[in-house]
């Protein structure tokens, strides 16, 4: 339950975008002189990266899934993919994989990367990335992290699959 | 400086789902517009005081009986130019003495409709001009039912082989009705059928743009907050970015926003929040630390509602904190949009016209955020 001394539950609220369809809050957005990249980006989930680690969340998974993603947002920002996909994110599975690194096995994590094609967020097809973006992606997440061994698309719609893993 | 709100097109809604494609289309060209449930009442309407009105289409039929959905019989009287699209074609039609019928096929998709007459909805509207030197036009037909009386007083405005009737007009009185839907873009010129209509035949002028929004919305807020202080839980996205800016011009250091760090956000993402709103724009933001928090009340749960409902109370139990060091606060800002009000007064009363407030701090969706009032 919570604290009866709460004060915010007492304020009155101002919402000035309340009549304003998200277009036109993007419209106001850059007339106020937000960056375009920041009026533009994709929706991120209130629970933030904590539905995006399955299961347990642990502050060793959430460095791992955060440097994952920057990857991933990265490279989608440099083959110039990002504002063609409507959501994209990397999600942290909590199985260990086999891999090889050099000459070494790894036993490690895995990444599971997702992006979506949407309108309205109501239906979803996955984005067809192309391959190249897909293998740079990998291959740095791989290379670049120690303890991710593997890496997976996701090619679920939604319907059936929901957007978010959780 | 003119009221944007003083010149609006009212939508009544009879259940499509491109109803809100229409409240869009209408503001794009400039129009400020608000959809209603079908059964506004005459006194509703005639306090909106709209230019004019149009009717959405709806999954229901006409021929339904008494169970059918209905305009208020008002809206045909007092005077109002009346756009009606597919379903509102329908009950327009069926209201006024016309009539429509069920039929067995399902017209959906593309069409190519004739132009049947002048008239100022589609005037200068061609896409194509047929053998006979006819106007012919592409758009979006989603339908069972048709129109296969007009009612007195209307001109026949399309056809197509399928639909003898898919467009209807009674210039006179301004009543208009159209079967397929203007709102989608495969209706290649939908958006100027929708100028036609507000601009020409409701005579609105273009007042609602971004610069006169944000204008309006500044006068607004000062007005309502006068010089109290108000807060903002500011999370980096779109809609609190948005509001953080606008109520930084409107009121400057009376607000005060607090950046909630939960140990769950991107990488660099509460530095790049600080870096625009604090040190680019002067804005202030207390940034609240409490990555720790967060993942120890995380340990040892693994079912996604539970970790919502632990990440949602820990925030307000943090965010309520923050806003204890802020003197003279008296109002909390939040980045509802307007998406939001119409489903959450549609879900709770089936209906889009009673509309309520509730907090949702930070943007938290309706299941993580205990709510009162």
């Amino acid at each position: 339950m919570l604290a009866d001394c709460q004060i915010i539950w007492l304020l009155k609220l101002v919402e000035p975008l309340r009549e304003l369809f998200k277009d036109e809050v993007r419209k106001i957005g850059v007339e106020l002189g937000l960056p375009y990249d920041m009026v533009y980006r994709h929706p991120f989930p209130g629970p933030g990266l904590g539905v995006r680690i399955l299961g347990e969340v642990k502050k060793e998974y959430a460095d791992i899934l955060r440097e994952a993603d920057a990857i991933f947002l990265e490279e989608l920002h440099n083959f110039d993919w990002y504002h063609k996909t409507s959501q994209a994110f990397a999600v942290f599975l909590p199985v260990k994989s086999v891999g090889v690194v050099g000459d070494a096995r790894r036993y490690e994590w895995v990444i599971a990367l997702r992006a979506v094609e949407t309108i309205d967020f109501m239906t979803a097809r996955w984005a067809h990335l192309p391959y190249e973006l897909l293998e740079k992606v990998s291959n740095r997440i791989i290379n670049e992290i120690p303890n991710v061994s593997r890496v997976a698309y996701d090619v679920s719609s939604k319907p059936p699959a929901t957007i978010e893993w959780e | 400086m003119s009221d944007i709100h003083s010149q609006k097109i009212l939508i009544l809604d009879f259940g499509s789902q491109y109803t809100q494609l229409i409240a869009r289309r209408i503001r794009e060209i400039g129009v400020f517009s608000e959809i209603r449930a079908w059964d506004i009442s005459e006194e509703e309407i005639r306090e909106f005081n709209p230019r004019g009105i149009i009717l959405s289409g709806g999954p229901e039929s006409v021929t339904g009986g008494a169970e059918a959905p209905r305009a208020p019989d008002c809206v045909f009287t007092m005077g109002l130019p009346v756009l009606g699209i597919c379903y509102g074609m329908q009950t327009m039609a069926g209201q006024l003495g016309g009539r429509v019928e069920s039929s067995a096929v399902h017209e959906f998709g593309y069409a190519q409709i004739k132009v049947e007459s002048a008239n100022t909805l589609l005037q200068d509207i061609k896409d194509h001009i047929g053998t006979d030197g006819d106007s012919l036009l592409d758009v979006w037909m989603s339908h069972g039912d048709k129109v296969t009386a007009m009612p007195e007083g209307f001109e026949l405005m399309a056809s197509t082989p399928s639909c003898p009737i898919a467009g209807m007009v009674n210039e006179e009185k301004k009543l208009y009705g159209i079967q397929f839907h203007p709102e989608v873009t495969h209706t290649l010129q939908g958006e100027r059928m929708f100028q036609h209509f507000a601009l020409n035949i409701c005579g609105c002028e273009a007042l609602w743009t971004a610069a006169a929004i944000i204008e309006d919305q500044i006068a607004r807020v000062r007005e309502q907050v006068g010089d109290s202080h108000v807060l903002l839980g500011l999370s980096g996205g779109v809609d609190s970015s948005v509001v953080a800016a606008l109520l930084h011009k409107a009121i400057g250091d009376q607000l005060t926003c607090v950046f909630v760090d939960n140990g769950l956000l991107r990488k660099n993402e509460g530095d790049a929040v600080m870096e625009m709103f604090a040190k680019n724009m002067g804005v202030k933001v207390i940034r609240a630390n409490a990555q720790d928090k967060f993942l120890d009340g995380l340990v040892g749960i693994s079912d996604p509602e539970k970790k919502r409902k632990v990440i949602g109370n820990t925030f307000i139990e943090v965010f309520d904190e923050e806003s204890q060091k802020i003197d003279n606060v008296k109002f909390l800002a939040q980045g509802t949009i307007y998406p939001d009000v119409i489903e959450s007064a549609a879900s709770k009363t089936g209906k889009a016209h009673v509309i309520k407030s509730h907090h949702n701090v930070g943007g938290l969706p309706d299941h993580m955020a205990p709510k009162i009032g």
